[in-house]
């Protein structure tokens, strides 16, 4: 009886524990982790002192990757400073270089918001299909029909299903970043669409009446 | 015995006594869970309403911009085709291109299914673009014609629709309508504030055609292929200039066709890197168009940016890009972007510029893109300027330091090509290029070279 009520109480408390677990995750959202702000130009000269200290053998190429990251890191260790590998001003004066705090370089947001688009509608398609994706967001932004701004279209309402579920907060893998920069340097497999849906799971009965110019992977590109 | 039934009965009321204890806590902690269950629950509906609040306010917002927008667009439509001054005409044009900008931004924030109201937008978009353009001409010194005056009185006609429309829609928003509710409400492909603002655009609102080269226009979109020659091939004549070009290849596999502005026959390519590149070739002439692939995570450099300059103007050559000269070029990770303008006469023709990105790894061409060219080459029979780009020199603002100039075909805005020196200049560490017309020296463009934290831009 006693191992009973026992149960009984440990059950009740599990209950109750998930139930508040999951009651409150639901609102949560992924975060965008913090990134490395630093301009190519800067990211290249703290590649370039890192390399003649010894601590950085990839290439100058004004990238902020994991190479760059860990040099920065083992830079900051070996200086007793906080090894976080953010190159702030500490860093940068031990480093002997000098950062441009009128932040002349800008970010790369519209870049950033088309490749978190990218991930969250195309991720585990073909590359070809997620340079398609990201072209038919930059055509809808030329087009009159749309927004005229990469995010204007983006989060543009009900106009993107991984926008509406929230998984655009994701965090967009490399082949996202590579696919919306080959697109916004021009790269349109599409033509000029301005649609596409997977055939298998669209339930829009509209987007069966457009022109369909090609399928690349699940999706189907139309104008 | 007596004392054997009254220990037996001491044990049972002991054990009775635990179970009502017991039993006691079981319900007592039941109770405590079930409130403590609730306050969440009601913690999350007030947070869930709180959200919902919000967002309700930000669609309350745009929608009551949206009416004050279309209003303004209408008065002011009516006093330009009042008033007889083109100083104020011009003003006003700019007024209303900017009111139809905020119009547009207002209803692409409203949760609006997707394409209902896609005529509207387009209409408002134009609306923009084409008062700007009239505007722009005033400020040149052009006067609006009886062409111009009669679309802008059909444009305040299908305004004048719109504004009574929203209006009416805006009095039934101020009796408890809430935009979030109705557009959780499905029916059929659209919401129902979707069917509800749908009115907007319905069959009571006409809109009428705009015809100009400007912002939106459709004249902008209709782009034909100007540059496509030579006789329509088939699949497997289509297959062979890939082989030609692709020499290196391990597959080649057929993966359809495209029938739109281009007309193409598609491959995927995988090289001897095992890179797979997917080819679009067109049917007719047999040109490879675009090439997209990724490229290798190998992050060693096994050519210099050199090597791949030259590896990039082969490849072009080898695809009918004659003369090509590189114009722009930038380093991500371990891929180079090489920009290729083809001259004439010593005229770089930045109108087609064809794209080319090199894996510094492999040495190999894994994105190619030529739409441009094809679209925008034709015979041009360029000609020299009788100026030499030292004449107009002194053109350039001052302060500014010139790095080199050149002789260019700038495309500018809507089609418009025109030669021009280009000046790439430096000031206060910033890159600048400045277009001047060859002929008469005015300032047709100025470029800015901007630092991203993902490459440089030139914007």
């Amino acid at each position: 009886m006693k191992n009973f009520f026992v149960s009984m109480l440990c059950l009740i408390l599990l209950v109750t524990t998930a139930s508040m677990t999951i009651v409150g995750t639901s609102f949560v959202q992924d975060v965008p982790s913090v990134s490395q702000a630093l301009s190519v130009s800067e990211n290249k000269a703290v590649q370039q002192k890192l390399k003649e200290l010894g601590y950085y053998k990839g290439s100058v190429d004004g990238i902020y990757g994991k190479g760059t990251r860990s040099a920065v890191i083992s830079f900051q260790k070996a200086r007793g400073l906080v090894a976080d590998g953010i190159v702030g001003p500490k860093t940068a004066k031990a480093l002997g270089i000098s950062l441009n705090t009128q932040a002349s370089a800008q970010s790369s947001s519209d870049l950033y918001v088309l490749a978190k688009c990218v991930y969250a509608e195309a991720r585990g398609e073909p590359y070809e299909g997620q340079v398609a994706v990201a072209a038919v967001i930059l055509n809808r932004v030329k087009s009159a029909q749309f927004p005229n701004t990469i995010a204007g279209v983006v989060y543009q309402p009900w106009a993107f299903t991984a926008v509406n579920d929230g998984q655009i907060n994701l965090e967009p893998n490399q082949t996202a970043y590579n696919a919306a920069r080959d697109a916004m340097n021009g790269w349109d497999p599409t033509y000029g669409c301005l649609y596409y849906y997977n055939a298998s799971t669209a339930t829009s009965k509209w987007i069966y009446s457009r022109t369909t110019v090609v399928t690349i992977g699940n999706h189907v590109f139309a104008i | 015995m007596k004392e054997d039934v009254l220990s037996v009965n001491h044990s049972r009321k002991k054990r009775a006594k635990g179970a009502i204890i017991g039993l006691s806590i079981a319900v007592g902690v039941l109770g405590a869970s079930t409130i403590a269950l609730a306050c969440v629950y009601a913690h999350t509906q007030q947070m869930a309403n709180d959200y919902g609040v919000q967002l309700e306010n930000v669609y309350q917002k745009n929608l009551y911009d949206l009416v004050e927008s279309v209003n303004n667009t209408e008065i002011k439509l009516g006093k330009i085709l009042a008033s007889n001054s083109s100083e104020f005409q011009k003003k006003t044009l700019m007024e209303v291109s900017q009111n139809s900008s905020l119009a547009q931004n207002c209803i692409s924030s409203l949760p609006i299914s997707q394409n209902e109201l896609a005529d509207g937008v387009k209409f408002i978009n134009q609306m923009s673009g084409y008062t700007s353009t009239l505007a722009d001409k005033l400020a040149k010194g052009g006067e609006l014609d009886s062409t111009d005056l009669s679309t802008l009185q059909r444009l305040h006609e299908s305004v004048v629709d719109m504004k009574n429309e929203i209006n009416d829609f805006v009095r039934k928003v101020q009796k408890n309508y809430s935009i979030l509710d109705q557009s959780m409400n499905l029916d059929g492909d659209f919401n129902n504030f979707t069917i509800d603002l749908g009115k907007m655009r319905g069959e009571d609102v006409d809109y009428p055609a705009m015809i100009y080269d400007g912002p939106f226009s459709d004249a902008e979109l209709d782009m034909t292929v100007k540059g496509l020659k030579g006789a329509e091939l088939n699949k497997e004549e289509c297959r062979k200039e890939i082989e030609k070009t692709f020499k290196n290849y391990a597959d080649i596999d057929y993966a359809g066709e495209i029938n739109s502005r281009f007309e193409t026959y598609t491959f995927h390519v995988t090289n001897t890197d095992s890179q797979r590149l997917f080819v679009q070739v067109s049917k007719i002439g047999g040109h490879i168009l675009t090439v997209s692939g990724q490229g290798s995570s190998n992050s060693e450099r096994n050519i210099t940016e050199d090597d791949a300059k030259k590896i990039a103007l082969d490849f072009a050559a080898e695809n009918g890009i004659e003369k090509g000269e590189i114009v722009w070029q930038d380093v991500l990770q371990n891929n180079i972007y090489l920009n290729i303008a083809p001259t004439e006469n010593g005229i770089v023709l930045y109108p087609d510029l064809v794209k080319v990105k090199v894996d510094m790894s492999s040495g190999t061409v894994i994105g190619y893109d030529s739409t441009n060219y094809f679209l925008n080459h034709i015979p041009r029979a360029l000609k020299t300027p009788s100026k030499n780009v030292n004449d107009f020199k002194n053109k350039v603002p001052s302060g500014f330091q010139i790095l080199s100039k050149r002789l260019v075909l700038a495309p500018l805005d809507y089609g418009r090509e025109v030669v021009c020196f280009e000046y790439k200049c430096q000031k206060d560490g910033s890159t600048y290029y400045f277009y001047l017309n060859a002929d008469s020296g005015e300032q047709e463009n100025v470029l800015k070279v901007i630092d991203t934290d993902d490459g440089s831009k030139l914007m």
